[in-house]
């Protein structure tokens, strides 16, 4: 297979947040073809390249910031005409943006929604029936100038034209428009059509021919939003199937960031709505979302995505150098005497140590033995652990046997790379309980690595972390140090239950977080869209028998049945409709199917809660699950978890 | 983050805390919004504000305590409680790139001064050493000032990337203005001529008065990038700005011009004082190449470089074209009558005043866009920009709703 790795900022130099990831699968992957596409920063971002391995063909660059690519742009007059009216649509849509319903349609619409927008991805085409004027108005925009930018080379600067300003200016004074961006001045028009100029890059980039995107079988994109744009476009102009895999919402780190600067808030509104926007785009045409955790879901969902086509992959960790410790506190007896707290992570405010220091005190209250070590991993925020340490001082003065040895404080402040905890595996080893006390958490990555050496845990109940201790460990409120408290000091009581959960924990990781599970979902998603992309045009006659191009399945029996089955029938009719001339079957049904998805996939006539939900990489299932129906806890034997199983 | 004194992040210490621990009437979602006033007042989008609040650990199951299904519909409410602030209170944040409007410093000045020094040391030089290799110490003169012009003008608001064949044109107009003169008398059948080099006076005095406008061509390109900015922050539309933009381009192009006639004319009565009749045209000539020079230069710092190439093209076609009607003139070609008029330097003055004129002309309308006066800002902030977040989504809590602190 040829994949088309689609990255952002980040892969293939370490950089940015997702390239851990995009390494471990790309090397996961040594048996397949992977060119990468990357939009990098020419500034700031790390001068040397990852070593890639051999199954890396190519690497494409396009660059994020700097000066816009040089090329003519759409010449002629007619040429100007059509860029103008593109760009007008797309700046009018972006203005009108913040107005009307405030959000994408929710939950109520996008299944309604997702049945027309599903068939016409299926076919090919890329004008789904919308029915938001202001997305029907962005996508217009957006394909207008992509097509104008594939006719003639690239759009160069033209959108940073005198044409361009003007075109956003009257978008931004025309009535309707989103009030933040009523009265702009010259600056925020020049800000924001530079950040639509740097925005509209993959447009013009030359990624779309039989030798590139064209000719994959299909694109990965390793985030949404802009890293998706050319494969949302390669997706339209070529056919060729969108992945997309979200383990941070592009959209929601775009909020939290912004996009260089402080811009002003004309500028923050335009650019938010070009991300919401092209979010909800990407998701429209994507035939496969994947999300890292059950928050990410909800917020794809929430813009719009189809919950038929999201599955959760987990990111994959590399526990080759954890299961040793793993191992080893499987095999020995439960110590009794291990009254050792660790708390593992980069030291800063969202982690609230200062809770986790305020349980600890209560915790010495009922067993003066216990000990704390908390051990940076990562830079630290150094005013925060000042804080820390000081509070420690306070809270635990150095305390000492009898009278002739030297005192020391039960709270230590270490850090991984020290000579007491030279790894990673040291630090998790170095107590009996692993504690995290965050107030703010997206997935939590060392009570992973906890649970992988067999750690038994305690933990808030943030972000990810119900979705990921499962029944393994100890879930406390958050900013709730005496629940934290008890917790833990039930924990260092009783060594019996300390191994068992232990062992759940670490049986659990080694099932749901490795990087051979996260490797084999994608493998296995990748296999499922390809299976389902329709067959190109032969370039050898007599390849395909002639029964090939009649309407609906040559092999298959007529659909008989219930209604739901009507879906395959969708589905093959969709293939075959991508050839030119071929006549719209019979089949398929002129009005929207009001219960079955048009998706290859039968829908769940009863989608189950988000926080029910399979949240394994059981989601092979969920897709490939082509002969069982709607049934959650089927989908999840299909792919091969529980992970719900206590 | 900020910390509060509780050390709890984002100075929200019962966030967490249920409408059960709010005492009296009040509706719990009041006491989110005076939490996060900041943060809802400056929001763009419901979205937001549902970032901003997951981020200071508000989840679902917080949200449910609100009777709201998620964060999204809470910041939905939120959003549409709380009236929109958007002063532009978060100072911008300009580019990493060379701003035009820096101060020069103490190295650039002196950089900036380099050239007119070693135009100065050339003069000398030629006036020293016989009068038979004038021209070649003229020659290595004029190399020495472009190099030194061109490193000056590699750092200070004069720094544009230049365009193709942009060195080449600028080179030939140099050489022109030097070796032109002659080669034109030389072609129309004069055989007093001599090429003089630096020791003419005219010659010389141009280019002393090129190399020491280096400077006031910096000061001037850098008043009118700042005015610009600053048009481009309080104009009200892209109309406005260009109303306001062409006063100030009509502005740096008038002081360049009279401090580089002043010049002109210092340095021709400091080295001319051996000659009778003052050449009128040659001094012409030498600032209308010295303007020309500078439109072209300010053009390309502000992205024109390709247009400004192509000015000076032309008018390095037309001085050729003037040299090949020379070769070829009869006795009764007109040019033979303009340069008996005019003297040897008509040639020069006239393709060179027409020249600067036309790329004047262009530049008006064309430096009143908004995007000539983009800096280039960066992409994306490296990894987490600290003070942006903390800005928007920390920092205490203001104390009344109604009025947001900063």
């Amino acid at each position: 297979m040829r994949i088309a790795l689609l990255t952002e900022g980040g892969y293939p130099y370490p950089s940015g947040d997702g390239w851990v990831w995009c390494d471990r699968l790309v090397r996961g992957l040594a048996d397949q073809e992977l060119d990468v596409y990357a939009r990098t920063r020419a500034a700031g971002r790390p001068p040397h390249r990852l070593p890639l391995p051999g199954q890396v063909r190519r690497v494409a660059e396009l660059p994020l910031d700097g000066p816009p690519p040089a090329g003519p742009g759409p010449r002629g007059r007619a040429a100007r005409r059509r860029f103008r009216d593109a760009y007008r649509e797309l700046a009018g849509a972006l203005a009108d943006a913040g107005n009307g319903t405030p959000h994408p349609d929710a939950d109520g619409g996008s299944a309604a929604e997702s049945t027309t927008a599903g068939s016409a991805t299926g076919s090919g085409a890329g004008g789904a029936v919308l029915r938001d004027p202001v997305k029907d108005r962005f996508a217009d925009g957006l394909y207008a100038l992509a097509d104008l930018a594939r006719e003639y080379g690239g759009l160069g600067a033209a959108p940073l034209g005198q044409s361009a300003m003007r075109a956003l200016e009257d978008a931004c004074r025309a009535p309707g428009a989103a009030r933040p961006v009523a009265a702009p001045r010259p600056r925020d028009l020049l800000a924001a059509a530079e950040f639509l100029e740097r925005a509209l890059r993959p447009l013009s980039a030359p990624w779309y021919g039989a030798d590139a995107l064209g000719g994959a079988d299909l694109c990965h994109a390793a985030s949404g939003g802009p890293a998706a744009l050319p494969g949302v476009l390669a997706a339209r102009w070529c056919g060729t199937p969108l992945l997309v895999t979200e383990y941070a919402v592009r959209l929601r780190e775009h909020y939290l960031r912004g996009d260089g600067g402080r811009p002003a808030p004309a500028v923050r509104a335009l650019s938010g709505a070009f991300h919401r926007l092209l979010a909800g785009e990407v998701y429209r045409h994507a035939d496969a979302l994947t999300a890292g955790n059950a928050h990410v879901r909800r917020w794809q969902e929430h813009c719009g995505a189809d919950r038929a086509r999201i599955t959760t992959v987990h990111p994959g960790m590399n526990a080759a150098a954890l299961t040793a410790v793993g191992e080893a506190s499987e095999a020995a007896a439960p110590d009794p005497d291990d009254t050792t707290l660790v708390w593992v992570g980069r030291i800063g405010p969202a982690k609230d140590l200062v809770a986790l220091l305020h349980a600890f005190a209560e915790i010495r209250g009922a067993l003066p033995a216990a000990r704390l070590r908390i051990i940076a991993d990562g830079p630290a925020d150094p005013g925060y652990l000042a804080q820390c340490r000081a509070l420690a001082a306070q809270l635990f003065p150095d305390e000492a046997a009898d009278t002739v040895t030297a005192g020391e404080s039960p709270v230590a402040f270490e850090e991984v790379g020290s000579p007491y905890v030279p790894t990673p595996a040291d630090a998790y080893a170095a107590g009996g309980v692993v504690v995290l006390s965050s107030a703010v958490e997206g997935f939590p990555g060392t009570l992973v690595e906890a649970m992988f050496c067999g750690r038994p845990t305690v933990s808030t109940d943030v972000g990810a972390v119900r979705e990921v201790i499962g029944g393994t460990g100890l879930v406390v409120p958050a900013r709730n140090p005496h629940a934290l408290a008890e917790a833990c000091g039930a924990l260092l009581r009783d060594p019996v239950r300390r191994s068992l959960l232990g062992a759940a924990a670490r049986a659990r990781a080694l099932e749901l977080f490795t990087v051979e599970r996260n490797v084999a979902a994608f493998r296995a998603l990748y296999l499922d869209l390809v299976a389902h992309r329709p067959a190109r045009p032969a370039a050898v006659p007599f390849t395909h028998p002639a029964e090939a191009h009649v309407p609906g399945h040559w092999t298959a029996p007529a659909p008989t049945g219930p209604g739901w089955a009507a879906s395959a029938t969708v589905t093959t009719a969709a293939i075959t409709a991508t050839d030119p001339g071929t006549p719209a079957p019979a089949a398929l049904p002129a009005a929207p199917v009001p219960t079955a998805s048009a998706r290859p996939l039968p829908a769940p006539t009863a989608p189950a809660p988000a926080d029910r939900r399979p949240v394994g990489p059981g989601g092979v299932g969920t897709v490939g699950g082509f002969g069982l129906v709607g049934d959650t806890g089927a989908r999840g034997v299909v792919g091969g978890v529980r992970p719900d199983a206590r | 983050m900020t910390q509060t004194r509780s050390g709890r992040p984002g100075g929200a210490p019962e966030a967490g805390a249920g409408a059960g621990r709010l005492r009296g009437p009040v509706d719990p979602v009041l006491a989110l919004i005076h939490r996060h006033y900041d943060l809802c007042a400056r929001a763009v989008d419901p979205l937001e504000i549902a970032a901003g609040l997951e981020a200071h650990g508000i989840t679902d199951r917080i949200a449910a305590r609100f009777r709201h299904r998620d964060v999204f519909t809470l910041a939905e409410e939120l959003y549409a409680r709380v009236p929109r602030d958007h002063a532009p209170d978060c100072p911008e944040r300009d580019g990493t790139g060379v701003c035009p409007e820096q101060p020069m410093g103490r190295r650039a000045v002196a950089l900036h001064l380099l050239p007119g020094v070693v135009c100065g040391a050339g003069v000398a030089v030629s006036r020293l050493t016989p009068a038979g290799v004038a021209p070649v110490t003229g020659g290595v003169a004029l190399a020495a000032v472009a190099l030194a012009a061109r490193t000056a003008a590699r750092s200070g608001p004069l720094r544009a990337s230049g365009a193709r064949g942009s060195t080449l044109w600028t080179c030939w107009l140099l050489a022109f203005a030097l070796y032109g003169p002659y080669a034109l008398q030389a072609l129309l059948g004069d055989g007093s001529a001599r090429p003089r080099g630096l020791l003419d006076p005219v010659s010389a005095a141009g280019f002393l008065a090129r190399a020491l406008a280096l400077l006031p061509a910096a000061w001037c390109a850098r008043r009118f990038a700042r005015g610009a900015r600053g048009r481009l922050a309080d104009s009200h539309g892209l109309a406005g700005f260009r109303a306001g933009v062409r006063p100030l381009l009509v502005a740096a192009l008038g002081l360049f011009t009279v401090a580089l006639l002043a010049l002109v004319g210092a340095a021709y009565a400091l080295l001319g004082h051996r000659v009778d009749g003052v050449d009128l045209v040659g001094l012409t000539g030498a600032a209308a190449l010295g303007v020309l020079l500078f439109t072209a230069q300010l053009l390309a710092v502000h992205g024109f470089a390709p247009a400004a190439a192509w000015g000076l093209g032309t008018v390095c076609a037309a001085q050729a074209a003037g040299l090949a009607a020379a070769a070829c003139a009869g006795a009764t070609s007109p040019l033979r009558a303009l340069v008996t008029v005019g003297g040897p330097g008509v040639v020069q003055a006239a393709v060179c005043g027409a020249g600067a004129l036309a790329l004047a002309l262009y530049a008006l309308p064309a430096l009143g866009r908004a995007a000539a006066h983009g800096g280039d800002r960066p992409a994306a902030p490296p990894p987490y920009d600290a003070a942006y977040a903390a800005a928007l989504f920390g920092g205490p809590p203001s104390h009344t709703p109604t009025a947001p602190a900063r």
